[in-house]
C-alpha cells in the first residue's frame, strides 16, 4: 500500500490549531436576527397559559413564537416531540417559547418577561416509577405517527418500544445451570460536552428556497425532516454544514435546525441564528441514556456460558428520538462477546420527566457492557475461576451465532482471542491485587463489540473532479467533528487513484446541494460506506483513463497500468501519458480532443441487512462486529476509600489501519470519555431538576489528571468486504473503560461496584459507612 | 452575553471609588463593586443577577497591595488568588487558595470575591478564622477595621457600598504550624466535600471547615459531638453523613500531622 497504513498529518489540523476554523456561530451577517428560548422550569406540567405581551413591547423584538404557532411533531423513530411545547411541557428545560429580536441581548431581555402558568403533574422520576401501575402517563404514544416500522411502543403505558431477543431457550437452560450469577446495576443520564455547543442558522428566501446552516452530524435528516414537517419539495431545502467542534453523537439528533426554520418563518423569511448556551447544550438538548438492568448469566460445572436473561430498562427522558434504536442496539448485542446459545432479553426504551436523550459515542454499548462485564467477573469468581481464563474460553467466535441470529465468520467478527493474547502481552495480569500497606493495585478487563444499527438501505456517495492541474477534489457527504474521517477517506482515494494525498482536498463543508448524500455521519460507519464510495469513484476515474490512455498510447485498456500519476503500457513503463494529459480531455498536437473532463462517481447502500423479528429479534441489524479488549490498572488505598487509574489498554482488532497513530488518537479519545464516564459525569437529577447544568458542577475529565498511561494496540484482522481490509471503529474506546474499571476498583476495594460514575463515598457506603472515632 | 447593559467605571481612588457608589446608588444605578468578576459574570449570564453599574476596583492601590509591615500581613481585596500563593506571605492561605478553581480562574478571583461571593464555600475565610484576622472596610470616607469573626456570619458580610480593602493577620501568626487538606467528590478542581485547615498554638490546635454547613466555620472537638446532621449540606458532591464521615477522618490527619 502506497498511503494507506502510514501516518500522515489531519487535514483539519491546521485550522483548527491556529483557531482559523469557522463553526456556525462564528457566522454572522449584516442583518441577521437572534433567537433565545424560554425554557420550562417544571418538569411536567400542563400550559394553562403564556402571556408574551410585556416581551412584544420590547424595543427590538420581531416576534415571540409558542408551540401554538406550529403545532407538528418531530422524531426520526416515533413523531412525539414538538419543537416548541404546547399543552404540556414534558422536562424541565424544554422549550415553551422563543423570541426573535435584532441582537441576542433582546432577545433574553424578552424572554424573561414571558409569563407561563403551568398546572404541574406528578413527575416521573425513574424508569422504575415509569413502569408502575396506573403510572402516569408522559405521552399518548398510540397518537403518534411512526418515521420507521420497527419501532414498538405499548399502548397506554410509558414505554416508547419494545425489543425482545429470544434465541433459544434461556429460562429453562438457566436451571440447568450449576453456577448463576446475577447483578443489578445503574447508570445515570449524562450528557456528550461537545467543546461547541449547538448552533443552527435559518434563512428562508423569497422564492422559498430555504437555507439551513448547522453543526449536524446529519445533514440529510435535517433535511428530510424539515422538507416532511413543512411540506416542502427537496430541492428546496439546503443543509450547510461548516467545521462542526467535537458531536459525540449529540449533534446526531434534530432539533434546533427545525427552531431555527420556524424562527425564520416568524420573521418573514430573514436569517435568524439559534445558539446554545452550554446550560441550555446540557438541559434542553438531548443527552445520553440512563440505565437500569438485571443481568443473569449461567454457565455449567466446566466453566461454559449457556444462557443470559437480560433485562434493560432504557431512561430515555422525555422524548423518543432515536434512543427507541438504542435499545434495539443493545438488544443486538446483550450479550457482549461470548459464545451464549441461550439469551432472553427484553430492552425497553422508557419514558421519563427527564430531559431527553439521543445517540452518544458507543449507542448503548458502554451501558449495558458495564453489566454484563460486571456480572462475568461476579461469575467467574463464584466459580474461582481466573475472569481472564473464563473471558477467553467463552469468547464468540467464526461459525458462532449472535443474539440476533447472524452467523460469524472471519469477515463480519474481529478475532478476539488475537485481541486478548496482545492483552495479556501488555498487563502484568499475574501480579494483580499487589498490597502495599494499604495501598492495593488491580487490573479490571472488560471485552466489547459493536455493530452498526443503520437503516438495512443507508447510503453514502463520492464525487471526484480533477483541476488542471492534475489535482484532485473530492466531495462527500461526511461531517468531520474531529474523528478523522476526511483524513482517512483523501487516504482511500489516494490509494486507488495512486495519487499522493497533499493533491487531493476534500470538501470541509457540506452542503447538500451539491454533496452527495451521506445517510448520517454515525454509528462508525464513515469510513466503511463512504470508503466503498470512494473505492467506486476511483474504480471509475481509472476506467476513463485507461480508455482515454489507451486511445493515445494506441492499445487497448486492458493492456494499461498505473502508477505514479501515469498510465503506461504493461511491462513497458516508459511508454506512458500522465494524468494531467488525460483528466480534461486527451488533446492531439494538431490541436483536435477527444473526450471531456473525467469525473468520478461512486455510491455505495448497506445491503443484506434486515429489519428485526418482532418476537424473536431475529435478523442482521449490521455490516460487521468490530471487537476488542480493554483493562483498567487502579490504585485504592482502604484508608480512605481513594482511587485512582494508572494504566488504561485497549487492544483493538481494526483490520488494516489507515493512519495509525490518528486511530490510536480516535481510540485514546474514547478510553478518556470512558474514565469520565467512571469518575465523574452524571447528570444529578431531583424530582426532575438537573442541578449540575453548568460546567463548574458537571465534571468531565481534566486536562489536569493526565498522569494515567493510555495504551493502545491493535490486532489487524482484515475484513476483505471493507475498504483495503479495514473494520469499522470509531466509538469503541469508551465501551470497556467503565466496565473494567469497575471490575478493578470491585476487586481492589472487595466490595460489589454496580453503579456510575464511582466515588470514594460509595464505596464508603458499601462497605457499611464505618465511622471514625476521634 | 449578559442580557442587560451596564456602565463600566474604573476609580483610582477609595475616595473615587466610595463616592461614585453612593452617587449611583443615589441614581437607582444598581452599582456593585466589580474585582474578579467570576461570580457577577457567571450569575449574570444566566440571569440570577443584573447590575447597573460595574466600578472596578482594580486600580486602587490599597486594594491590590501585599505589604510584610514586620508585624503584620497585609494582603489588599483585589489581589487575585494566584497572587497570594506566589508570593508566598501567608502559606497556609497560599495552600487553600491554590485549590480554589483552576489556573486561569486563580488569575481572576480576588480575595474579597471569594469572602464576599455568593458560592458558600469561601475556603479563604478558614486561615482568616484561625488567625484571628481583621478586615478593614472602607464607607463614607472613612476605613474601620474589624474582626473577621464579628464578619462571618453575617449575610451579606457586607452591607451595600462597604468596600473590603484588605485583610490584616499577626505576622507570627502565619508562622504557626498549620494544616490544610481538600476533599473533592472525584475531579481535583472542584467546590470541597470538606476542606479543612488547622493550626497548632501553645500545643492546641484549633480547625477550621468549609463544606460541612453552607458557611465556613471554626469547629473543636466539641462542637463536632453535637452536629446536626440536617444542617449539613448534602447535595451532588456529598452526602451529609459522608461529610461529617471526611470531617473526622481529616481531624485525624490533622491531629496527627501537627503531633507528628
Amino acid at each position: 500500500m502506497l498511503y494507506v497504513g502510514k501516518d500522515s498529518d489531519r487535514i483539519d489540523a491546521q485550522d483548527k490549531v491556529k483557531g482559523l476554523a469557522k463553526y456556525t456561530d462564528d457566522i454572522n451577517y449584516c442583518g441577521m436576527l437572534y433567537a433565545k428560548l424560554l425554557l420550562s422550569s417544571v418538569a411536567h406540567a400542563e400550559i394553562v397559559s403564556i402571556n408574551k405581551d410585556k416581551a412584544l413591547k420590547v424595543d427590538g423584538i420581531v416576534s415571540v413564537v409558542t408551540g401554538q404557532d406550529n403545532m407538528l411533531c418531530f422524531g426520526p423513530c416515533i413523531q412525539d416531540r414538538p419543537p416548541i411545547a404546547f399543552g404540556k411541557v414534558r422536562y424541565l428545560g424544554e422549550p415553551v417559547a422563543m423570541v426573535v429580536a435584532y441582537d441576542e441581548q433582546t432577545a433574553q431581555k424578552a424572554c424573561r418577561l414571558i409569563e407561563v402558568e403551568y398546572r404541574e403533574l406528578p413527575i416521573i422520576n425513574s424508569t422504575d416509577d415509569a413502569l408502575i401501575d396506573g403510572a402516569e402517563l408522559i405521552h399518548t404514544v398510540q397518537d403518534y405517527d411512526k418515521t420507521i416500522t420497527d419501532v414498538y411502543p405499548i399502548d397506554n403505558t410509558n414505554i416508547a418500544s419494545e425489543v425482545k431477543i429470544r434465541k433459544g431457550n434461556a429460562l429453562d437452560e438457566l436451571k440447568n445451570c450449576k453456577f448463576i450469577a446475577k447483578g443489578e446495576y445503574f447508570l445515570p443520564q449524562s450528557d456528550h460536552i461537545a467543546m461547541e455547543t449547538r448552533s443552527a442558522i435559518a434563512e428562508i428566501k423569497g422564492d422559498g428556497q430555504v437555507t439551513i446552516i448547522s453543526a449536524t452530524q446529519s445533514p440529510y435528516e435535517v433535511k428530510s425532516q424539515i422538507c416532511q414537517k413543512f411540506k416542502l419539495q427537496a430541492t428546496k431545502v439546503n443543509v450547510i454544514v461548516p467545521q462542526v467542534g467535537g458531536a459525540f453523537g449529540g449533534k446526531s439528533a434534530v432539533q434546533l435546525e427545525i427552531l431555527a426554520y420556524i424562527a425564520s418563518l416568524s420573521a418573514g423569511g430573514r436569517m435568524v441564528k439559534v445558539t446554545n448556551t452550554r446550560e441550555q447544550d446540557i438541559l434542553c438538548s438531548p443527552g445520553r441514556i440512563g440505565l437500569k438492568a438485571k443481568v443473569t448469566l449461567g454457565a455449567d460445572a466446566g466453566g461454559t456460558l449457556k444462557a443470559a436473561h437480560l433485562i434493560y430498562h432504557l431512561d430515555i427522558g422525555a422524548y423518543a428520538d432515536i434512543s427507541t434504536k438504542i435499545a434495539q442496539a443493545i438488544a443486538v448485542d446483550c450479550t457482549g462477546p461470548y459464545k451464549i446459545d441461550h439469551v432472553y432479553c427484553d430492552s425497553l426504551a422508557i419514558y421519563t420527566n427527564h430531559p431527553y436523550t439521543t445517540a452518544y459515542r458507543g449507542f448503548g454499548h458502554a451501558s449495558y457492557t458495564f453489566c454484563i462485564e460486571r456480572t462475568i467477573d461476579k461469575l467467574a469468581n463464584m466459580m474461582g475461576i481466573d475472569a481472564l481464563e473464563f473471558r477467553m474460553k467463552n469468547l464468540i467466535s467464526y461459525g458462532d451465532y449472535t443474539p440476533t441470529q447472524v452467523k460469524l465468520n472471519c469477515n463480519n467478527i474481529s478475532n478476539l482471542p488475537n485481541c486478548y493474547d496482545k492483552l495479556k502481552s501488555l498487563i502484568d495480569w499475574s501480579l494483580n491485587n499487589e498490597v502495599i500497606g494499604s495501598k492495593t493495585k488491580a487490573w479490571g478487563i472488560s471485552s466489547f463489540w459493536k455493530t452498526s444499527n443503520s437503516p438495512t438501505n443507508a447510503v453514502s456517495g463520492a464525487l471526484v473532479t480533477f483541476n488542471k492541474d492534475g489535482s484532485v477534489n473530492l466531495n462527500v457527504g461526511v461531517v468531520e467533528f474531529g474523528q478523522g474521517a476526511k483524513t482517512r477517506l483523501v487516504k482511500l482515494l489516494a490509494e486507488i487513484l495512486k495519487i499522493n494525498p497533499d493533491k487531493i482536498t476534500i470538501n470541509t463543508e457540506i452542503d447538500t446541494k451539491t454533496s452527495p448524500e451521506h445517510w448520517k455521519t454515525v454509528a462508525s460507519l464513515s469510513t466503511f460506506m463512504a470508503g466503498k464510495a470512494i473505492i467506486k469513484a476511483g474504480e471509475d476515474i481509472l476506467k476513463q483513463l485507461r480508455e482515454l490512455a489507451a486511445i493515445a498510447l494506441r492499445c487497448t485498456p486492458e493492456d494499461l497500468d498505473i502508477e505514479d500519476e501515469k498510465v503506461f503500457v504493461k511491462y513497458n513503463k516508459d511508454f506512458f501519458i500522465s494524468y494531467k494529459d488525460l483528466i480534461h480531455g486527451l488533446k492531439f498536437e494538431d490541436g483536435t480532443n477527444i473526450g471531456g473532463q473525467i469525473l468520478g462517481r461512486g455510491a455505495y447502500g448497506m445491503n443484506h441487512l434486515t429489519v428485526l423479528a418482532k418476537d424473536s429479534g431475529k435478523g442482521k441489524p449490521g455490516a460487521e462486529w468490530t471487537c476488542g479488549a480493554q483493562a483498567v490498572l487502579i490504585e485504592y488505598d482502604s484508608k480512605d476509600h481513594s482511587f485512582r487509574p494508572l494504566k488504561v489498554v485497549t487492544v483493538l482488532d481494526a483490520g488494516a489501519l489507515i493512519s495509525p497513530a490518528m486511530d490510536r488518537g480516535v481510540i485514546k479519545g474514547g478510553m478518556s470519555m470512558g474514565l469520565g464516564l467512571a469518575m465523574h459525569e452524571s447528570f444529578y437529577c431531583q424530582n426532575g431538576r438537573v442541578e449540575n447544568t453548568s460546567l463548574r458542577t458537571y465534571k468531565v475529565r481534566h486536562k489536569e489528571d493526565i498522569d494515567i498511561e493510555f495504551i493502545v494496540d491493535f490486532a489487524n484482522t482484515p475484513n476483505v468486504e471493507a475498504p483495503y481490509g479495514t473494520r469499522s471503529f470509531s466509538e469503541h474506546g469508551i465501551i470497556g473503560i467503565p466496565a473494567a474499571f469497575a471490575n478493578a476498583l470491585s476487586r481492589a476495594a472487595t466490595v460489589e461496584l454496580d453503579t456510575l460514575p464511582l466515588t470514594s463515598q460509595t464505596i464508603w457506603q458499601q462497605k457499611g459507612e464505618q465511622d471514625v472515632t476521634i | 452575553m449578559l442580557p442587560f447593559d451596564f456602565c463600566y467605571y474604573l476609580p483610582r481612588s477609595l475616595s473615587q471609588a466610595g463616592s461614585l457608589f453612593e452617587k449611583l446608588q443615589k441614581n437607582s444605578a444598581k452599582p456593585v463593586f466589580f474585582g474578579g468578576g467570576t461570580e457577577l459574570i457567571s450569575r449574570g449570564r444566566v440571569g440570577n443577577i443584573t447590575f447597573g453599574a460595574a466600578i472596578d476596583v482594580k486600580s486602587i492601590h490599597e486594594l491590590r497591595q501585599i505589604k510584610d509591615t514586620g508585624k503584620e500581613i497585609v494582603i489588599g481585596g483585589a489581589v487575585c488568588l494566584r497572587e497570594i500563593a506566589e508570593s508566598n506571605v501567608f502559606p497556609l492561605l497560599g495552600a487553600v487558595v491554590k485549590r480554589i478553581a483552576d489556573n486561569t480562574i486563580q488569575n481572576k478571583i480576588t480575595l474579597a470575591g471569594n469572602l464576599l461571593g455568593g458560592i458558600i464555600y469561601r475556603e479563604a475565610m478558614l486561615p482568616l478564622l484561625l488567625l484571628d484576622a481583621k478586615v478593614v472596610i472602607y464607607e463614607k470616607n472613612s476605613t474601620k477595621a474589624v474582626g473577621i469573626k464579628d464578619l462571618y456570619l453575617k449575610t451579606p458580610l457586607l452591607n451595600e457600598g462597604q468596600l473590603l480593602v484588605e485583610i490584616r493577620v499577626d505576622k507570627q501568626k502565619t508562622c504557626l504550624p498549620w494544616f490544610h487538606n481538600k476533599v473533592v467528590k472525584s475531579e481535583k478542581i472542584d467546590y470541597p466535600l470538606i476542606t479543612l485547615c488547622a493550626v497548632k498554638e501553645n500545643s492546641c490546635i484549633k480547625y477550621a471547615v468549609s463544606g460541612l454547613y453552607n458557611h465556613p466555620c471554626i469547629i473543636d472537638k466539641e462542637s463536632l459531638k453535637n452536629i446536626d446532621i440536617n444542617q449539613v449540606l448534602d447535595d451532588h458532591i456529598s452526602s451529609a453523613s459522608y461529610r461529617v464521615h471526611i470531617l473526622k477522618q481529616q481531624i485525624q490527619n490533622a491531629h496527627k500531622e501537627l503531633f507528628s
